[in-house]
């Protein structure tokens, strides 16, 4: 019961790192909290569902067509919507990127109404049985490790390439970064394309578990603050762990009270927030952005 | 007046303020002056409640003020400008003033007539309605003494009000500093403009370092070996 | 405000007073209540989040609870929705000082991310009580015009519902904003610390902004709910309501009292049409159209239509004074 408990917790939790690592990023470099994250995860479910109902691709293949459209759509949302909003406003900063999400919500809804729709894998409903308590779906085993290892290239990105290198001095220092000749507005370009395309990536691998509908993303969109805010927005790392605490919560609230799962993040998520803006462990600098 | 005791402050392994005593008695021009990054302005912010201290007292009009709010600090009577002048951009110069005459009426009519004379006092010559974000540094800097006298404080807290004013400017503001002891206000400063700071102030404290090297008058101050080794040991530093 | 401004509003009051009269159309009766409804409710938030800079995405957990209260107040316990109505006004004002106060400490778009996380909360811990009572999921009122019940034989009588509701926040808005209190509020906006320093009451400030405008779209949410006589927790406590109160005022001109009537004349009808023209088959339309305008304000002219008006009447006062330099010449 309880091992059952805590695996479905940390394979939900994978697929919630997934979903929000890209909000951290760009976070972490541009410090614009992207509103519309979770309408382009959807779009994502929706690129993979239409390319496996027209040309029968699996999502898993799909990856490869998703993440250059996404990194594209990326860096035209970081030049229409996010750089002319880095030094306006609050107001602009939080309402340009949500101008965006009620935008991509409602076109999706103009274009292709809003049914449920999902892409059925050949594992999509089969699940291991490994005693009789303990029984693991097999698309949530499959989501879980290939969001690892996008995890992985995209930290062995970050921390052997150029550009990688550059992303993390930006959102460590921006002005030291500016100083050592990086240009920091072509970096925020990069972390916003890559952001995106993380997100689509989730939306692809997420398909095969989940339905793709107009408003798919606001539930995304939530549930990645909260993972975020939990491991300290902007820290990679902290998106880990805080999508393994969120899955865990809910896999364990999931248990007692189904119906309260999502309400038990949300209010540990709002006290955190309320009493350590920084995070759970407190990243320097996130704590200036957050607390005033 | 304002009596501060064995005042400490450190932020993470740094002490900024160590154990730093001093009084500013009714009527006074009290000067501090210090290196740079010698915890002048950690001494303001402590004393206005910006900033709580790790132990010590501050006392003002015989009511202890360590643990208080600003804003509550600010209706007890003392005012404070900020190094970096902090007007609200999207205002008229009358409006900023106004926000400060507030404290002390509900009547938005009174406040406006007050803020009036506030700004007629300092010399803040340009049109009332003019936009706080396009005055020039100097007016900034009178706009933010106006602010801070529209509270009617008994002590105003002065942090580099005359930084990057010329000649002229200077010394509008020493007269003007004056006319403020005159009508009894008690002005603590911090001021890196020495010729200033000797015409201006009663006594003044020397801090470096966020230890206190002397407090005299501005005559034993200038004298003393101690002060010149703290401003020459900065430069050497820099 | 001198006399000039004084006889237009005055003349707007009684046109728009006669309007039911002037109309007799009952789709075009119903997007004008429409229209004053959500002035109303989107002034509402306009005290918060245009007043006091607060830009909150919960206020539909306000809604909801007033919408809520009222109605099984009513449809439960036979209490007129008058009295419901402000029953539910005090509860969203209890529960917004539960969840939004504390919030105000976090600066702008975490306080988004925090009120939109509370809405939802709101919403979900609502759906997860209901179910342990007897109460339908979707509710519905019966139809028996009364005064008292505050259900009407036709469209008049929300109208002029709506009416008084609109007129009494905008002058609370008119007030506030020329108050001692809608002073603090500007200065807290712009710049916090400045503010303290100058003994602005800072939290008190909030507080005061935060009940007025959770009391207000909490009544808003009541007389929404008795024009349709139909409530149910995922229209009630939906985000989207948060998001098009502040969408309202930010078109119309953030922070100013008219904005978000100006906001609502523009986005109710053009909203209510284009769902009419296509009903059915092209949902979501005038929602597209919404996120962009929502973009294209905030980016290029954030302080929406009233903005754009201010500075035509600057522009135009400067050229007047031009002119009047010029004719005394004349004159003499
Ligand atoms: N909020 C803070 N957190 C950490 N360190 C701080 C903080 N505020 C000030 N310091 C440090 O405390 C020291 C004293 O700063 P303070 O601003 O009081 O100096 P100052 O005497 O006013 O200098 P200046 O003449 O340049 O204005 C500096 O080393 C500064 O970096
Ligand atoms: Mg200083």
């Amino acid at each position: 019961m309880i091992l059952q408990i805590l695996i479905s917790g940390i394979l939900l939790g994978g697929v919630y790192i997934l979903a929000s690592i890209g909000l951290t990023l760009i976070f972490g470099v541009a410090k614009v909290v992207n509103f519309a994250h979770g309408e382009i995860l959807m779009l994502g479910m929706y690129l993979t569902f239409w390319l496996y109902s027209i040309f029968n691709l699996d999502p898993t293949y799909s990856i490869a067509i998703v993440i250059p459209i996404f990194f594209l759509l990326g860096t035209l949302m970081y030049l229409f919507v996010i750089r002319p909003s880095l030094n306006a406003p609050e107001l602009t900063q939080v309402f340009a990127t949500l101008g965006l999400s009620i935008l991509l919500q409602n076109l999706a809804l103009l274009l292709w109404g809003a049914d449920y729709r999902t892409v059925k894998t050949f594992y999509s409903n089969t699940a291991v049985t490994i005693s009789p308590e303990i029984s693991i779906s097999v698309s949530r085993v499959v989501a879980f490790v290939t969001s690892l290892l996008i995890l992985l290239v995209l930290i062995i990105f970050l921390k052997k390439t150029y550009i990688g290198k550059a992303i993390q001095a930006v959102s460590q220092d921006r002005s030291a970064a500016m100083l050592m000749g990086i240009s920091v507005k072509r970096i925020y370009m990069y972390a916003v394309g890559i952001g995106c395309a993380c997100a689509g990536l989730a939306g692809a691998l997420l398909i095969p578990q989940y339905y793709a509908f107009p408003t798919a993303g606001v539930s995304f969109i939530l549930i990645s603050f909260v993972v975020v805010v939990l491991g300290g927005i902007g820290s990679i790392p902290g998106a880990i762990v805080g999508g393994i605490i969120v899955g865990l919560l809910e896999s364990i609230t999931g248990v007692f009270v189904p119906e309260l799962k999502e309400a038990s993040y949300f209010i540990f998520f709002i006290v955190i927030l309320l009493i350590r803006p920084n995070g759970l462990f407190g990243v320097k600098g996130a704590g200036e952005e957050g607390a005033r | 007046m304002l009596e501060v005791n064995n005042l400490v402050k450190s932020f993470g392994g740094l002490q900024v303020t160590k154990k730093v005593s001093f009084e500013v008695k009714k009527g006074e021009i009290f000067g501090i002056i210090g290196p740079n990054g010698a915890g002048k302005t950690t001494m303001f912010n402590q004393i206005s409640g910006f900033i709580k201290p790790d132990s010590g007292s501050i006392t003002f009009k015989g009511n202890s003020i360590e643990k208080r709010s600003p804003k509550d600090i600010c209706k007890l009577g003392i005012g404070r400008t900020f190094q970096i002048a902090q007007p609200f951009p999207k205002m008229s110069v009358l409006e900023n003033v106004m926000v400060g005459s507030l404290l002390r009426t509900k009547s938005i009519n009174q406040a406006r007539e007050k803020a009036k004379e506030v700004l007629d006092f300092v010399q803040l010559n340009v049109p009332y309605d003019t936009p706080s974000s396009n005055l020039t540094i100097s007016d900034r800097k009178r706009l933010e003494v106006a602010k801070a006298l529209a509270t009617e404080p008994e002590l105003i807290l002065l942090d580099e009000v005359m930084a990057g004013l010329n000649q002229t400017g200077v010394k509008e503001f020493i007269n003007l500093i004056f006319e403020l002891k005159k009508r009894g206000t008690s002005v603590l400063i911090i001021e890196h403009i020495m010729e200033a700071m000797m015409t201006l102030s009663d006594r003044i404290l020397v801090l470096n370092y966020g230890e206190e090297v002397l407090t005299g008058k501005p005559q034993e101050v200038a004298n003393n070996p101690k002060v010149i080794e703290a401003y020459l040991g900065d430069e050497i530093h820099a | 405000m001198n006399k000039q401004k004084k006889g237009m509003l005055i003349g707007l009051l009684i046109v728009t007073l006669l309007l039911p009269y002037l109309i007799q159309n009952e789709f075009y009766l119903h997007v004008l209540t429409s229209v004053l409804v959500y002035a109303g409710l989107a002034s509402s938030w306009n005290i918060l989040g245009g007043f006091a800079g607060q830009l909150s995405l919960g206020h539909t957990a306000f809604f909801g609870i007033g919408a809520y209260t009222s109605t099984l107040l009513y449809v439960y316990l036979g209490i007129s929705p008058w009295i419901g109505m402000l029953v539910g006004g005090f509860l969203a004002v209890i529960v917004s000082f539960i969840t939004l106060y504390p919030s105000f400490r976090l600066r702008g778009v975490f306080f988004a991310m925090v009120t939109i996380s509370f809405g939802e909360v709101i919403r979900i811990l609502f759906v997860y009580f209901r179910n342990k009572t007897t109460i339908p999921y979707g509710v519905t009122i019966n139809y028996e015009p009364s005064f008292t019940n505050m259900i009407f034989d036709g469209p008049m009588g929300y109208f002029y519902v709506s009416f008084v509701y609109l007129l009494i926040i905008l002058v609370i808005s008119w007030k506030v904003k020329n108050s001692r209190l809608g002073f603090f509020l500007n200065a807290l906006k712009e710049n916090d610390e400045a503010a303290q320093a100058l003994g602005v009451p800072t939290s008190a400030s909030k507080f005061k902004a935060l009940a007025i405008s959770a009391f207000f779209t909490a009544i808003g949410g009541t007389i929404l709910v008795q024009n349709i006589l139909y409530i149910e927790p995922e229209s009630a406590f939906s985000t989207s309501i948060s998001t098009e109160l502040a969408l309202i005022s930010i078109i119309g001109g953030i922070g100013t009292v008219a904005g978000p009537v100006i906001g609502a004349i523009i986005l109710i009808p053009l909203g209510e049409s284009l769902r009419a023209l296509f009903s059915g088959s092209v949902q979501g339309l005038h929602l597209v159209l919404y996120g962009v305008l929502l973009m294209v304000v905030v980016l290029k002219n954030p302080n929406g239509i009233m903005g754009f008006i201010s500075s035509f009447n600057k522009k135009r006062k400067k050229k007047r004074e031009v002119q009047l330099e010029e004719v005394p010449d004349v004159r003499g």
